[in-house]
């Protein structure tokens, strides 16, 4: 019994002395799921950066977005292996405030990345890395403006019959959503009243409550939102093939993946849109994020192009701000950015990463 | 087959304690094994985690050894225990009904679920894993449908309604009071199982209930109590999965009734009924949340836990096996 007693406490001598020998920064990242294609680019740029930084990087995450139980308990179980830093996306970020309490009473920062840990009141979250949805839906804007076609139909709007642009938002509460579309149609009217001084003051947005200036002058552009009553498939479908019958419609804006699905959906999976025989071959289509639908949809050409959030960009970031938060050094919040992809670059090594299916 | 140590610690030992004996020496032994090769594991920090995780599935372990003892299986538990906090979530953030009733409701969900199921077991004669498998989907469906399918969310611990997370869980300094309210309902269950007469009939209906029957006691009652009783502990581990995880979802919990059984069933307890004891259950939920927060703190995915789990289980049962044969030749 003694003996047993003995080899007990040489156990429990060792495992605190292998514990304490453990040298070099250790980073956790977790993200909603593991099984994700986004968080997997975001896990590439993670590691990468985690080489050049000469960190140790650990990758964890619940197997499904919807498994936040799965979640909690993983971020409890790296704030008690008293990691140097915690890179987080919450499943639900109520869910993870307990534990992050933890994580800020035991000096631990938590950097966000993707969706990071919205309204976190624990103070444990000290920036994110994330898409600035204002700014990427700016950028659609600009990648379309730049198209000499899209030019060449704005031009031919007039008082009795003017162009429309319309954006397909799936629904008017989703922060993301709404500041893409806000950055969407502002660098468009911008952009419009640039292209010629006959649009100046001649570009109306509308078509909901949130969306809604008038132009000063008659409209011979006008910039649309549509919202579907609910997020469900149907109902955007339906305000979809709406969207179709409205004339001298120059290009439309899907603002996320459900509503490029139901966009594509409405057009018979794409072929409609098909830039030689499809029945509406000269519409502008432009999408958002990416999927195998859409994907098939930019690559064809049925889509003029899309624009994808940089996963691999958030990982590679965020772990570089842990660091430096570890460090004790100051951080704040990065924009990683947006990419431009259509049926040229879509195969690209550096673009196909960042391509979910 | 009642298990009281009758003569003697090395004969109860050799007989029916065997299979605790070897769940505490897996126990150890995992302990050691993770002590040694996971990161911060022999820590405080980590042994309050594996008590955390330890609650709703001991919660949950307590009605099913009763059921088990008496012959019978509940695989309601996991969505009766989410479903339970659930509602609790509905009546809080919906109904705005004041912390402390939205509590009560979740073990009165938990303990009605049990009663339908008694009733369909006990009255109905409704074979257990069949009435239990059906209230599998009701409890499921029936409170997804009370929370339109919507996610219930409790209040932080920072919260002031957020403190029944501090008197049943744990304490913002980290007390694990939820190990105190499990003891509490461990002795409360280990009571009624030795020392009243619905101990004795779960134990007598597991090893015969014809026997039972035919002696004059309407086993039916009895059947009908031992399920209310398990949905009970259902409710329990509803108000702590609440506290745990604070965000609820729906349509979620089928599986976590398979922890309930494999605990009991590593800590000694038959299928066949009759067999089971509620300290054997307690070191079966311990050895599961062990390896869990152990593979957790070397890094190994989730999915291994289930693994090994399986291993432990079907190990755990061999040796129940292997001893029999051995009793019989003998």
């Amino acid at each position: 019994m003694k003996l047993k007693m003995t080899a007990l406490l040489a156990f429990a001598a060792v495992a605190m002395f292998a514990t304490a020998a453990q040298a070099g920064q250790t980073i956790v990242i977790i993200s909603k799921s593991l099984q994700n294609q986004f968080y997997q680019a975001s896990f590439k740029g993670a590691e990468d950066a985690g080489r050049e930084l000469g960190v140790r990087i650990v990758v964890n995450g619940p197997d499904a977005e919807s498994n936040i139980p799965q979640q909690v308990e993983q971020v409890q179980a790296a704030i008690n292996q008293k990691p140097d830093a915690i890179v987080l996306a919450a499943c639900d970020p109520e869910a993870v405030q307990d534990a992050l309490v933890k994580a800020k009473t035991n000096g631990i920062p938590v950097i966000g990345f993707d969706s990071g840990v919205p309204g976190d009141t624990s103070g444990a979250v000290v920036a994110t890395a994330a898409t600035n949805n204002e700014n990427a839906g700016a950028f659609v804007a600009d990648n379309l403006a730049d198209y000499d076609v899209f030019q060449a139909k704005i031009k031919a709007g007039t008082e009795a019959a003017p162009a429309t642009v319309a954006v397909l938002a799936q629904d008017s509460t989703s922060g993301s959503i709404v500041q893409r579309t806000d950055g969407f149609v502002n660098q468009m009217k911008k952009r419009i009243e640039a292209m010629d001084p006959g649009l100046k003051g001649a570009v109306s947005i509308g078509g909901q409550t949130n969306w809604d200036v008038p132009s000063e002058k008659p409209a011979k552009v006008k910039i649309v939102v549509t919202v579907p009553p609910t997020t469900t498939p149907a109902d955007i479908q339906a305000v979809g093939s709406a969207m179709l019958m409205v004339p001298n419609t120059a290009a439309i804006f899907a603002a996320n993946q459900d509503a490029v699905n139901g966009f594509i959906s409405v057009t018979a999976d794409a072929t409609e849109l098909d830039r030689t025989k499809g029945r509406y071959k000269d519409l502008i289509v432009v999408g958002f994020d990416a999927g195998s639908n859409q994907k098939d949809a930019v690559r064809s050409g049925a889509f003029y192009g899309s624009v994808t959030q940089d996963p691999y960009r958030m990982g590679y970031e965020a772990i570089r701000m842990a660091v430096d938060a570890a460090n004790g050094k100051k951080v704040t919040d990065i924009d990683t950015g947006a990419k431009w992809y259509n049926s040229k670059n879509i195969d690209d090594p550096d673009i196909a990463v960042l391509l979910y299916d | 087959m009642n298990e009281k140590p009758s003569h003697g610690l090395v004969a109860y030992l050799k007989g029916p304690g065997q299979q605790i004996a070897i769940a505490i020496a897996v126990l150890v032994v995992l302990f050691i094994f993770f002590s040694l090769f996971g990161s911060n594991f022999y820590s405080w920090d980590t042994l309050i985690s594996i008590f955390d995780s330890s609650y709703y599935t001991g919660f949950m372990a307590i009605g099913m050894t009763l059921v088990i003892i008496s012959g019978g299986i509940d695989l309601s538990v996991g969505t009766v225990t989410v479903g339970s906090a659930l509602i609790g979530g509905v009546a809080y953030n919906v109904w705005k009904l004041p912390m402390g009733q939205c509590l009560l409701l979740i073990v009165l969900t938990g303990t009605l679920f049990g009663l339908m199921n008694g009733f369909f077991i006990g009255k109905l004669n409704i074979p257990p894993f069949i009435a239990t498998l059906g209230a599998q989907f009701i409890s499921m469906g029936l409170c997804s449908v009370a929370a339109r399918v919507q996610t219930m969310r409790y209040p932080s611990i920072t919260h002031a309604d957020g403190w029944f997370k501090t008197v049943f869980f744990k304490t913002t300094s980290g007390f694990p009071m939820g190990a105190m309210w499990l003891v509490f309902f461990f002795i409360l269950a280990w009571v009624l199982l030795q020392y009243t007469k619905l101990g004795n009939y779960t134990y007598a209906i597991g090893n015969s209930e014809e026997t039972v029957r035919l002696s004059g006691i309407n086993t039916s009652n009895w059947k009908l109590l031992i399920y209310t009783v398990s949905g009970f502990f259902s409710g329990l581990a509803g108000v702590i999965y609440a506290a745990t995880f604070t965000s609820i979802t729906p349509q979620t919990g089928g599986g976590l009734e398979m922890y309930a059984i494999a605990a009991c069933v590593i800590g000694g307890a038959s299928l066949a009924g009759g067999v089971g004891s509620l300290a054997g259950t307690m070191i079966g939920v311990l050895v599961i949340n062990v390896l869990k927060q152990g593979l957790m703190s070397m890094w190994i995915p989730v999915q291994w836990q289930q693994v090994l789990i399986g291993v432990v289980v079907v190990a755990a049962v061999l040796v129940d096996v292997i001893r029999s044969k051995r009793a019989r030749s003998a």
